[in-house]
């Protein structure tokens, strides 16, 4: 039995429209999962930074994070929508920059041990955007509409 | 994850490779987890910074989309859009494609995380950690040309016929 017939019942005009239904249920069941997930994380992380007495030197790895504002001590990071001061010195390190971060909980906050710089993320950006325009390129070439319905031109 | 033009690229050396039809559905794959998974969190992260704030759990949430497990209802939605004659292939195709992006990812090497392959059911999570994430962005604008050319040169001579005429019955994301 090839692959298409073991999911031909799922891909039916008849039950299309269950089918989707099912899809979006089940995509949004496992955003709100994930993000169940990982947002309890970033609370801990926010809230061992707001107060260190609770995790002492508890390592916190700060993965592609943009730099919202730079001072003489230190730095703000946005993770997601928090955002999170790292007391540290980065030499020329300028807001909207992208950084990954290992820092550690120490008495005064999250103090930096290491940091990584990404300078070609904007560029990776830009190239995300030519890429985005070539896709609608294929698509276009590539696809027809029939009775309300896309077909793949080959 | 990569860039995108990259990720495009390896559709295109895939399929040049393979000397398979539906090139289509196969981009469009390549570059669905991070249209879905991505995406949507840097638009919400920029309206965070213009003061409209998305809950956290559905900013940190969106990734799911980004992981194996997600990529089934959005590619099986998706294909649902088709001719029923074409969707098993366009499904398999657009599945393909969010596995070979998955797997250029995987090459990538992230502080202190990496992709959680077998979500819902653990946290672990993995990565080979070979190249750093914006590694192939001064490669990009090489390798967009080989790989259309690669394509060109490899493309199935009768594509169009060969699409409308083993759409109902291919399954394979070859």
């Amino acid at each position: 039995m090839s692959a298409s017939s073991a999911v031909a019942g799922l891909l039916t005009d008849g039950r299309r429209g269950w089918v989707w239904l099912g899809c979006v249920l089940f995509a949004g069941a496992l955003v709100f999962a994930h993000g169940e997930r990982v947002s309890r994380r970033e609370a801990e992380l926010v809230d061992c930074a707001a107060n260190p007495g609770r995790c002492p030197g508890r390592k916190a790895f700060l993965a592609l994070v943009e730099v919202v504002s730079v001072d003489a001590t230190g730095f703000v990071v946005l993770k997601q929508t928090n955002a999170l001061r790292i007391d540290g010195v980065v030499p020329d390190l300028r807001p909207g920059e992208t950084i990954s971060v290992i820092a550690a909980v120490q008495p005064g906050g999250l103090g930096l041990l290491s940091v990584e710089r990404h300078p070609w993320r904007g560029l990776k950006r830009s190239l995300g955007l030519v890429g985005l325009g070539l896709t609608g390129l294929v698509m276009a070439l590539g696809l027809r509409l029939r009775g309300g319905r896309l077909v793949e031109r080959g | 994850m990569a860039d995108l033009v990259t990720h495009l690229a390896t559709a295109l050396l895939w399929k040049a490779a393979t000397r398979r039809p539906h090139l289509t559905s196969f981009a469009l794959g390549v570059v669905l987890p991070d249209l879905v998974g991505r995406a949507p969190v840097s638009a919400l992260q920029s309206l965070h910074r213009h003061g409209v704030s998305a809950p956290d759990r559905l900013v940190e949430g969106i990734a799911a989309l980004h992981l194996p497990v997600g990529f089934l209802p959005v590619t099986l939605a998706l294909a649902l859009f088709f001719e029923e004659r074409q969707r098993a292939v366009v499904w398999m195709n657009l599945l393909g494609g969010c596995c070979l992006h998955l797997a250029l990812d995987l090459t990538q090497r992230h502080v202190g995380k990496g992709y959680m392959l077998l979500f819902p059911f653990t946290d672990w999570d993995f990565e080979l950690g070979w190249i750093g994430s914006e590694a192939t962005v001064p490669y990009a604008p090489i390798l967009l040309p080989i790989a259309l050319g690669c394509w060109a040169w490899r493309r199935p001579r009768a594509e169009v016929d060969q699409a409308a005429g083993s759409a109902g019955s291919s399954g394979s994301a070859g």
